[in-house]
Parts: structure tokens; C-alpha cells; sequence
């Protein structure tokens, strides 16, 4: 196995109150760097949740570990900025570090295609014309496609506009949540491509919650299965082991 | 490990920058509610401008007719004194003194005057004058104890142009005989109807004292040598001239000059009326303003509260790719800004094109010359700082709210 990109252990989040309420434990959970990571499971055991807490989005109520390691190889406490609630270093990490393709949308509708795709490149300073040129080029996105906004394009350009957005400033995660869903055939095979055989070779790490067939009977992905249990009247727990 | 690490993202300057592009790139984007909202905010603008325009104009017309009166710069002493060389040290020493002449008892100071075919005035009032008296303006000032300067009217009724001479006769009733001495005049000047009203001759001060002198009997006559300018200044004077530097000088030369003691009144009453109605009336449109400022405050907050809502989702993709919940809420301030400002300059525009009307309708009335509806450049800035600080805290007020968007938010339907 690779050197861990991620390292995660001792966690625990909490979400819902009173009459639902969810909890997920990981006792711990390591990501090798360079290696696609499909988070599969039911519905409601807790794959959006685990993105979340990677994508550093969702506060985990307790995290003993929680290692990230940067570019240069060095290791940045996550847990630590967590726990001090430094929105602005956060911030910087996701913009920097992580790229993220939502679920539907998540475009944002005043910038052009071109724009929305340089925008966290822009942000983080790592805009590179050329690279994008490359991205819009293998997930066909025309010239034309690029100059317009957002609300002129079918679900399925949006998609492919959000994976180059996520691929731009060549983050070293990238999280997505069922990427494919509400794609067709052809575009869920280039976005799946892209995914877990394009986004290694470029240094970025895959995490991808889904339960597409088109993207788990993919090889060359590691495969985690979450499964959440009843563990109380109003409980469902989600753990997931050292050895998972 | 260290969480010291350099920073991922570019300097504030440059993030700076992004945050403004992205908000000119949405405010462009909603175009139209961005051109409602400017001509909603220049409709509450533009009323200000007129009124603050109005209130300028009308004051500063007021006080230029003021201004355009040499007159009304005089502080003029009460009764009769006994002022010496310190007094006039002190007094010409205030920083609110313009022009400061010694004067004798206005009784003794009057002269008869004769032109060569024996036409006579009697009672002339002698006014002693020097370099820089703002009654004669650009006219020259005596320059020999025997030229004199003379008021339209009186050069009128002796019919006498500059250059003719005039003979001065000064009287006196000594030991019970009733004298006399006459002294040739050059008429030097012709100061006019607007600076001298009635019939005044401007004459230097050695011939003024001498002719009190020779009143009183201590000098033998008015052609006399007199006294050289160190006695005339170390003699003791029953008056003065007083002149501020200028009008808003007036009441603290006058207050200057109260405190040495000596009594004083304003020639002019209408400086205190006009800083009474400037006072009140700044009142007025202040109130006027920050009332608008309010609405300004309240339409931006308003629409940014909307924005937010409206606009949860691209907030929370932004979040979510780089932006802090700091640079989304300098983004909707940005916005505000920039709508604010086209609003004033539209306000401003329409103010330019509608003071002209406003001077032409109200010219007609003639209280005052001039421009009725006007703003300095400088008052233009300032009720610019005024509504871009309404619009921020509208902005601020209203967005806050962005603060509560997660980056979360937007990773999936909710």
C-alpha cells in the first residue's frame, strides 16, 4: 500500500436529534495516496456522511486522528483545526486540496461554463489554461459549451462541467457523491473513466460514494461497504472497523 | 507536526480582487434586478441632492451678496474712546483683523469742500484711509496728506472729476472769533455709489488729526506739517476702523474686540440671520438625509436578506470551493458598493440636469443672484461617503446571514 493521504481514527459523528438520530464511528480508516476509493452501501448508511467529514463540510462531534498529508509531504492536524474551529485554515484546505463534484448542480449559475470550470484553480492560485484545455477536451466540452452559463446545459454537460471543475487545480482528494446518477450511459462511462482511471495519474485521489454498477464493477478501485445497524429505538450506528 | 505551514491560497490583495470580480460577474449576471435596484436607491438619492443643492445654493448666495459688501466686514466701535498705541497693537493683532485705522470724534472730523467756481459743500465726513482699506478696493489710497479721494455723490454735487483740485476748509470758534484754514485738495479718486453712500471724503490720517488738532486749538492750521507717523501712532484715538478679514471673520473680530473692553456692533445684522438660517436649515436637510440614508440602508439590507435566500445554494458552492464565510459576506458588500455608487452617479446625473431648472424657476423670485441649486465637488464627496457607508451596513445587515450558508449545503439535494 501506498503512503496514506489520509489518515482518520478514534471519529465520531452525530446527526439528527430526537427521534432519528445517526452516528458513525470510525475506529480507523487510512487512504492511500493515488488509490480510487468507492464507498458503497444501503441508502442511509452513512456514505454522504463519511464524504462529508473527509471533504471537511460536516464537524465530527469527536476525532482523535484525523491526518491529512499535504503536497510537500508534510502532515496537517485536521483534527486540531477542527477542534480550534478555524474556518479560514479549513477553508483553504478544501479550496487548495480538495476538489469536489456534488451530486446534481453545485454550479454556479453568474460564471460561464469556462469560468466556473478555472474558478478554485483561481482561488488557490494554480490556474493552468492549458491543463483546462486538456480537462474540457476529454470530457467534450467545446469551445462553444464553455462560453455559456450553467442554466443553457443538460444535466449530463453539468456533470462533466463539474468533474473538470473538480479536476483544475489538480486537488489531491476529490470527493464525489454519486457522480453518475442521474447521467446516461455514455456520460457515466467518461465520468467513470475519469474518476478511477484518469484522476491517479494525475496525483488526485478518488473518493466516490456510489451504488452505480457502472462505476463498483470497475477494477482497480479499493471498495468500502458501510452498513448501518438499529442499535436503539431512534439509533442507527454506523462503525466502521480497523480492519475495513 | 505543525499546522504552521505557509498558506495554500494566494494574498488577501488578489483574493480581494477575485471576490470583486465574482461579485461584478453576478451583479452583471442579474443585470436587471441590479438596474431596479440602482434606479430604486437614485430615486431615494436624488431628492437629498436637491435639497442639500437648494440649501447650499440659497446660503452661499446669501452670504456672496454678503461677501460682494465690503461693508459688512465693519465691526464699528460704540461711542467715543480714549484707544492708544497698545489697544491698536492688540486689536490689529487678532487674526480675525483685516483692516485696523485709528479715527477721531466723528464730530470734529468734517470738512467743508469748494470747487474753483465756488460751488460748496459743508459737513463732509472725513474718513481717514490707508493702504488696504476695503472700502476703496482697488481704488488708490492717498498718497500726500493733500489728496483726497472723494465719494460719488459729493464729486457730483461739486462737479469734479480725478485730477481737479478741491479747496478743504476746516473751522474752529477761538477766543470768540470764528477762523478758519483752507488747505488745496487733489481729487485723487472717485470711490463709488456701492463702497461709499453719502458725502465722504477719504483723506489720510495726519491731515484728519490735524484738522481735530486745529479744532481743538493745538495745531495753528491744517497745512501744517503735523506729526510724523511715530506721534500719530503713539496718540490716543476716540475711535477706530475696524474690518474683519473677511465675513466669517466679523464676530470674532468683534469678540476680539470686546474683550479689550470697548463696545462694538456688527454693520451688518444680516450675517447673524444668515448663520441662524444656515444653522437651522443645515438641520433640516440633515435630518432630510439620514432619513433618506435610512431608506438607503433598509432597500439595500432587504435586498441582500433576499439575495441570500435566493441565492443559498451558489453561496454554498462557493463556500465550498475556496471562498471563507469572511469573503462571501465581502462579496455581497461589494455588491452593495458598487450599487450603491451607480445609484449616485445616476442621482448625481439627474441632480445636474435638474438644478438648472430649479435656478431658472427660482431665479425669477430674485432673492439672490447666482445659482440657487448647487453642490461643491467636496459636498458631492461627502454625500457619496454617506450613502456608500448606508449601503455597507445595509449590505452587512441584510447579508449577515450568508455567514449561516455551509459549503455543504450545496453537495446534494436536499
Amino acid at each position: 500500500m501506498a503512503e496514506p493521504i489520509l489518515v482518520i481514527a478514534g471519529l465520531e459523528m452525530q446527526r439528527g436529534t430526537g427521534d432519528s438520530n445517526f452516528r458513525m464511528i470510525v475506529d480507523r480508516l487510512e487512504f492511500a495516496g493515488g488509490q480510487p476509493v468507492l464507498l458503497t452501501g444501503e441508502n442511509g448508511s452513512g456514505k454522504s456522511s463519511l464524504l462529508d467529514v473527509i471533504g471537511l463540510v460536516l464537524r465530527p462531534t469527536r476525532s482523535a486522528l484525523f491526518d491529512y498529508r499535504g503536497r510537500e509531504g508534510d502532515m496537517i492536524d485536521i483534527a486540531a483545526l477542527l477542534a480550534d474551529a478555524r474556518d479560514a485554515a479549513l477553508t483553504d484546505i478544501r479550496c487548495s486540496e480538495i476538489g469536489y463534484m456534488p451530486q446534481t448542480g453545485g454550479l454556479v449559475p453568474f460564471l460561464s461554463v469556462r469560468d466556473n470550470i478555472a474558478l478554485p484553480a483561481q482561488l488557490c492560485g494554480r490556474l493552468d489554461p492549458a491543463f483546462i484545455d486538456q480537462l474540457c477536451n476529454a470530457l467534450e466540452i467545446t469551445p462553444n459549451l464553455q462560453a455559456l452559463k450553467p442554466q443553457a446545459l443538460s444535466i449530463g454537460q453539468r456533470q462533466r462541467v463539474c468533474m473538470a471543475r473538480a479536476f483544475a487545480h489538480r486537488p489531491r482528494l476529490l470527493l464525489a457523491d454519486e457522480p453518475t446518477a442521474s447521467l446516461d450511459t455514455d456520460s457515466a462511462a467518461v465520468v467513470s473513466e475519469m474518476l478511477i482511471e484518469i484522476a491517479p495519474q494525475y496525483g488526485i485521489t478518488p473518493i466516490i460514494a456510489t451504488h452505480d454498477p457502472r462505476l463498483t464493477e470497475r477494477t482497480g478501485a479499493r471498495r468500502i461497504t458501510l452498513h448501518a445497524k438499529a442499535v436503539g429505538p431512534s439509533e442507527v450506528e454506523c462503525r466502521i472497523a480497523a480492519a475495513a | 507536526m505543525s499546522n504552521r505551514r505557509r498558506s495554500l491560497t494566494p494574498g488577501a490583495a488578489k483574493r480581494l480582487a477575485q471576490v470583486a470580480t465574482l461579485a461584478a460577474k453576478g451583479l452583471w449576471f442579474h443585470r436587471r434586478l441590479t438596474l431596479y435596484q440602482t434606479i430604486g436607491l437614485a430615486a431615494v438619492l436624488i431628492p437629498l441632492l436637491l435639497i442639500a443643492g437648494l440649501k447650499n445654493g440659497f446660503i452661499e448666495g446669501m452670504l456672496a451678496q454678503l461677501r460682494a459688501d465690503p461693508r459688512n466686514l465693519e465691526v464699528i466701535i460704540v461711542g467715543n474712546r480714549n484707544l492708544d498705541g497698545a489697544w491698536f497693537k492688540t486689536v490689529s493683532g487678532s487674526p480675525a483683523a483685516g483692516f485696523v485705522i485709528p479715527n477721531t470724534r466723528s464730530l470734529s472730523a468734517t470738512i467743508t469742500l469748494a470747487n474753483e467756481q465756488g460751488g460748496m459743500i459743508g459737513d463732509v465726513q472725513m474718513i481717514p484711509t490707508a493702504p488696504g482699506d476695503p472700502l476703496l478696493g482697488d481704488l488708490p489710497v492717498p498718497t500726500t496728506d493733500d489728496a483726497v479721494i472723494l465719494s460719488e455723490a459729493t464729486a457730483r454735487k461739486l462737479n469734479v472729476k480725478v485730477g481737479d483740485s478741491v479747496r478743504g476748509a476746516v473751522q474752529r470758534r477761538m477766543n470768540g472769533q470764528d477762523q478758519a484754514s483752507v488747505q488745496s485738495l487733489l481729487v485723487q479718486g472717485i470711490a463709488p455709489e456701492t463702497l461709499a453712500t453719502g458725502d465722504f471724503a477719504f483723506v489720510s490720517l495726519r491731515l484728519l488729526v490735524l484738522s481735530e488738532d486745529y479744532r481743538d486749538g493745538s495745531a495753528e492750521s491744517i497745512n501744517a506739517p503735523g506729526p510724523g507717523d511715530t506721534a500719530l501712532q503713539a496718540r490716543a484715538y476716540a475711535s477706530a476702523r475696524l474690518y474683519a478679514r473677511d465675513l466669517d471673520q466679523v464676530e470674532a473680530l468683534a469678540q476680539a474686540v470686546e474683550a479689550t473692553g470697548v463696545s462694538v456692533r456688527m454693520r451688518s445684522q444680516q450675517i447673524a440671520v444668515v448663520r441662524t438660517l444656515d444653522h437651522g436649515l443645515n438641520w433640516v436637510a440633515g435630518i432630510i438625509v439620514l432619513l433618506g440614508m435610512v431608506g438607503v440602508a433598509c432597500s439595500i439590507a432587504v435586498s441582500q436578506w433576499l439575495g441570500v435566500e435566493r441565492r443559498r445554494r451558489e453561496i454554498s458552492v462557493l463556500r465550498l470551493i475556496g471562498l471563507t464565510r469572511a469573503n462571501a459576506l465581502l462579496m455581497l458588500l461589494a455588491e452593495a458598493l458598487v450599487v450603491a455608487t451607480s445609484a449616485f452617479i445616476l442621482a448625481g446625473l439627474v441632480f445636474l440636469a435638474l438644478s438648472p431648472l430649479a435656478d431658472i424657476l427660482i431665479a425669477a423670485a430674485e432673492i439672490i443672484d447666482g445659482p440657487i441649486c448647487r453642490l461643491a465637488p467636496g459636498q458631492f464627496l461627502l454625500l457619496f461617503i454617506v450613502t456608500a457607508i448606508a449601503g455597507g451596513l445595509g449590505a452587512l445587515l441584510g447579508g449577515a446571514r450568508v455567514l449561516g450558508i455551509e459549503p455543504a449545503e450545496c453537495l446534494r439535494e436536499a
